[in-house]
């Protein structure tokens, strides 16, 4: 049954990452990467770290998605509706990937044996053993990701902040 | 020193003003021109006037340094009035403010009426400033100056071919004599370390100069003045130069510039005093000055006899009458020179400006032979020329009264007679003079017995003269009014001039005390003069111009038929041929003109042939080592530069195209590196793994050598 | 090599085991650099990298989940959770990045940004 949910998951987030990355209209990609980040919330479930499911939810799938479709839709209003979004020169990808996968799904195959899922103490997997150990022993890792995420809120606000008085077309060194 | 004195230069700056405001406004400057040098030049007789009046009463002497030279070079601008230079400066402002305001009517309808009046403002302004000047460079300098605006007055009439060449011909002339002043100068500069007049005379009294180098400063500065003042081998231009407009002939060749070289002299004449050394006759400087002069005074009025353009009668008088001047002071009567320059100046003024007042009223007749009986219808012209030149003549009654020429002339006769050179020439030099004046007289009588007196020779000419206007007129009576009476004031002024403890009687007579006997007999001797020698004088030059005018009256009567009748006896014709052909002294000029010309002929096929021969040789085989030298650059070290040049741009067009600037090539090629990369560890071959890391390497290298190109671009 | 058809199919029936889990993660990294490579659009790019941030993140967690000791291996859930602060805050000044170009040259695509060339 575990197997079942997971490969439900796992299909489902390849399925929408071939979308996110092959289709032609971008908003469908969007939606794509919203399902794909939900269906990996449920590995994650699956895989007993709720916590991180919960955070991938609204996070990726809460947030990040919502940025993106702002983006998007910026963008789009800008360029007059359209917005390109073809794919390029997919021969050199494919070998690359091609070589990629070749290379890595057989190593980590053949690595790790058949092993069983090992029971989780519920204790352990939960919120608090989590949250005593970033506390305790990831503290200046903790503390320098908030300052780093404090710094891309400003930067982003400086890099999309528009000059107000500037006239006339935008230049080079806008 | 109060403040007039103390600005005394400004009487010289203020005609350089009006010089500089008339050639700005031209035509519109008040008066079209003549307003403003006619006020300078009224402010500057006024203010000449006053320094006479403080100098008289005693005052110190104005003076003052207006520019400091380099270091201790003594090249600054400085100016001194004593005495005599006071009177010359009344002198100049005078008789240019009359001459000016005189111009008016003459160059009337001109069409460089305002050009003329700039240029008679600067003459003015640099004849004043050589009076100021108490340094011999600032002299110098005026000295030029006044050189200058004689040539473009002279030529004022530039179209007229005569006036070119004239102009011409006393410019070059005068600068065969600024040859001297310049090496004098020089000199000077080189023996005495300054060119502070003061400062030289100091030294000169102190014996500082040996003699032949003094002598030959002296000559140096006394070829200057013979040119200046158209002394007898130079005195060709003087002429000619009656081609320029009267007014010009009057102030520039009668009154003032031929006066500067008299001048100079008598300001320098401590250098000449210095060898004044009758022992030594041939370096005995004064003593050449005087036969110079003497030889000059007879000479030039034979000339004078026969001429028939008015103009020339008085330019050839000029000469003589300078002569008369170089002749007082090469016998060392410093104030009868100086006199005699101050009453000329006035009564051969009166001549040029009647002259030029006879050539306006006949419209531009200037031959005496077309003239005659214009008494009756130029009265005040007549009697202001008659009075002129009875003073010229130096007529008076001895021991009596006379007019101006009366004592300047027989002041200078006398010290003539006076002079202590050596038996014979003493008796030559004053007999130089003496028949001088009794030719002066001679042709004086002929000049106004046939421009005013007889019958009238051309009717036309007759017919339609006039008297000419008041500014013109009004300036002739002024003249002749100073010409009656200037003489009178002699004794005054003599006591002015030479008793004030100025600096050059200072030096005179420290220079006096120095060399004890020799002088103190010359003092004696003049002494003597002033009371023997002087009455005889008188009686004899009375003798003479009595003699002079009677036969010019005799001869001359009639008109000229019974002269020329003369001049066609045998040797009386040979004389007269000599004499209209100037003792063909123009024909020599050209002459040794003509050699000069061909020597430089010589010198330039020499200079063609061989110096720019050599030149050339050297130039081509130059050329030709430069031409190897050119195409060895060209064909070898240019080729290896390219050749490198070359190779680096094909390195880098090669290089450049894996520098696409596309992200997805080089997320592409890193990723497929990676890649590629961790499958040759796996797959173990040492050899691919190699290769791959270089081209890992490569690639990062380019991508920053494409980062750096970036940024500095 | 010991890697055929038949093994996939068997380990299908298999239970879920932590090579799945790998292989899953390789594949849905794989795809998102399959995206990152083609896309023109800049906006495409981001999220085919947020592919593959999400595939570490499977890795981690899986590697937590089959690890030794589930006190020792803790670590991969706070390696989770610091991938997806940091894939945050790469979102939040990605798209930043993306506007204020987009602002500059009217454009998102990113093979139309060559101030690199040479």
């Amino acid at each position: 049954m575990g197997s079942v949910v997971f490969y439900f998951f796992a299909f489902a987030a390849l399925a929408c990452a071939v979308i996110v990355v092959t289709s032609r209209h971008i908003v469908r990609s969007v939606a794509a990467l919203f399902v794909c980040m939900a269906a990996m919330a449920g590995i994650y479930f699956f895989l007993s770290a709720p916590f991180i499911g919960a955070m991938q939810l609204m996070i990726y799938a809460g947030g990040i998605t919502v940025l993106l479709i702002f983006a998007v839709m910026l963008v789009r209003r800008a360029a007059g509706g359209q917005v390109e979004h073809a794919s390029r020169n997919p021969g050199g990808a494919i070998v690359v990937v091609i070589g990629f996968v070749g290379w890595m799904a057989p190593a980590a195959w053949m690595a790790f044996g058949p092993r069983q899922m090992p029971p989780v103490e519920p204790r352990v997997a939960g919120v608090e053993s989590l949250a005593d150990d970033l506390i305790r022993h990831y503290v200046p890792a903790f503390e320098i990701a908030s300052v780093l995420l404090l710094v891309a809120m400003i930067g982003a606000v400086v890099l999309t902040l528009r000059a107000k008085q500037r006239e006339g077309p935008p230049t080079d060194d806008e | 020193m109060d403040l007039l004195s103390q600005h005394a230069y400004l009487i010289a700056v203020l005609p350089v003003l009006a010089f500089g405001a008339v050639l700005l406004l031209g035509q519109k400057a008040p008066g079209r021109g003549a307003y403003l040098p006619i006020a300078a030049l009224a402010i500057g007789t006024v203010w000449s006037i006053y320094l006479c009046a403080r100098i008289h009463s005693g005052a110190a002497l104005p003076q003052g340094r207006l520019l400091w030279g380099v270091g201790s070079t003594g090249f600054y601008i400085s100016f001194l009035v004593d005495g005599g230079g006071a009177a010359m400066l009344t002198m100049v402002c005078s008789v240019a403010l009359l001459i000016v305001i005189y111009s008016q009517g003459y160059m009337r309808g001109d069409a460089h009426y305002s050009r003329f009046f700039a240029y008679l403002s600067l003459f003015s302004a640099s004849m004043l400033g050589f009076v100021l000047s108490s340094n011999l460079l600032l002299m110098f300098i005026c000295w030029e100056l006044v050189g200058l605006m004689s040539y473009l007055l002279i030529g004022f009439w530039f179209h007229k071919p005569e006036a070119a060449r004239a102009c011409k011909k006393a410019f070059m002339t005068t600068r065969l004599g600024d040859l001297g002043i310049t090496l004098a100068v020089v000199a000077l500069y080189h023996e005495a370390g300054t060119l502070d007049l003061r400062v030289i005379f100091e030294k000169v009294a102190a014996g500082g100069l040996d003699t032949p180098m003094a002598f030959w400063i002296a000559m140096g500065l006394f070829a200057g003045a013979v040119g200046k003042s158209a002394q007898f081998p130079l005195h060709v231009w003087l002429p000619d130069a009656m081609e320029g407009p009267t007014p010009v002939s009057a102030l520039i060749h009668a009154a003032t510039m031929v006066a500067a070289g008299v001048f100079l002299v008598w300001r320098t004449f401590p250098v000449f005093a210095a060898t004044a050394d009758y022992a030594l006759m041939p370096y005995c400087a004064p003593f050449w000055v005087a036969l110079i002069g003497g030889f000059t005074a007879l000479f030039a009025s034979t000339m004078a006899v026969v001429q028939d353009d008015i103009k020339r009668v008085l330019a050839y008088s000029t000469i003589s009458q300078l002569g008369y001047m170089m002749l007082a002071l090469g016998c060392s009567a410093l104030f009868a020179g100086l006199f005699h320059l101050l009453t000329h100046a006035f009564f051969k003024a009166c001549l040029f400006l009647g002259a030029g007042s006879v050539i306006i009223g006949t419209h531009h007749v200037q031959d005496m032979r077309k003239m005659g009986g214009l008494r009756v219808k130029m009265p005040v012209t007549f009697w202001t020329f008659v009075i002129a030149t009875a003073a010229l003549c130096g007529l008076g009654i001895p021991g009596v009264v006379g007019l101006s020429g009366f004592y300047s002339k027989d002041a200078v006769l006398a010290a003539a007679k006076v002079a202590e050179y050596p038996g014979e020439v003493a008796v030559v030099l004053y007999g130089f003079g003496q028949v001088g004046a009794l030719l002066t007289a001679f042709y004086m009588t002929r000049c106004v017995m046939l421009t005013f007196m007889t019958s009238p020779r051309d009717a036309h000419v007759f017919e339609h003269a006039s008297e000419t206007p008041r500014c013109m007129t009004v300036p002739l009576v002024v003249l002749a009014a100073v010409a009656l009476s200037g003489g009178w004031a002699g004794h005054a002024l003599q006591g002015f001039v030479e008793d004030h403890p100025g600096y050059r009687i200072e030096s005179a007579e420290s220079w006096l005390a120095e060399h004890g006997q020799a002088t103190a007999a010359l003092e004696e001797a003049q002494a003597r003069a002033e009371h023997q020698a002087h009455r005889f004088v008188e009686l004899v030059s009375f003798g003479c111009i009595l003699a002079g005018v009677g036969l010019g009256v005799a001869l001359y009567r009639g008109g000229p038929e019974r002269a020329d009748a003369l001049a066609r006896k045998p040797v009386l014709a040979l004389l007269h041929l000599v004499l209209v052909n100037k003792y063909y002294l123009d024909h020599a000029w050209a002459a040794f003109v003509r050699v000069v010309v061909r020597f430089e002929i010589a010198l330039a096929f020499v200079d063609y042939w061989v110096v720019d021969g050599i030149v050339r040789g050297v130039g081509w085989s130059t050329l030709r080592v430069m031409r190897w030298s050119w195409a060895f650059d060209k064909w070898v070290v240019d080729k290896v530069v390219e050749a490198f040049a070359w190779a680096a741009g094909g390195l880098g067009e090669v290089l450049r195209q894996t520098q696409t600037g596309s992200v997805h090539v080089y997320m592409t090629v890193t990723a497929g590196v990676a890649v590629a990369g961790v499958l040759a560890t796996i797959l173990g071959s040492v050899w691919v793994f190699a290769g791959l890391f270089g081209v890992c390497v490569l690639g990062a290298a380019g991508w920053h050598a494409a980062l750096v190109g970036r940024r500095t671009v | 090599m010991g890697f055929m058809l038949g093994d996939i199919l068997e380990s299908l029936g298999q239970p879920v085991g932590l090579r799945h889990c790998l292989v899953f993660a390789a594949l849905l990294f794989a795809v998102g650099l399959y995206g990152v490579l083609t896309r023109r659009n800049a906006i495409g790019i981001l999220m085919a990298l947020e592919l593959m941030l999400n595939a570490v993140n499977a890795n981690l967690v899986a590697f937590w989940r089959y690890g030794p000791g589930p006190r020792e291996a803790l670590n991969g859930q706070v390696f989770a959770v610091f991938v997806i602060t940091m894939a945050a805050a790469e979102a939040a000044v990605g798209l930043a990045i993306i506007l204020a170009l987009f602002r500059l040259r009217r454009t998102v695509n990113a093979d139309e940004v060559n101030l690199l060339k040479g």
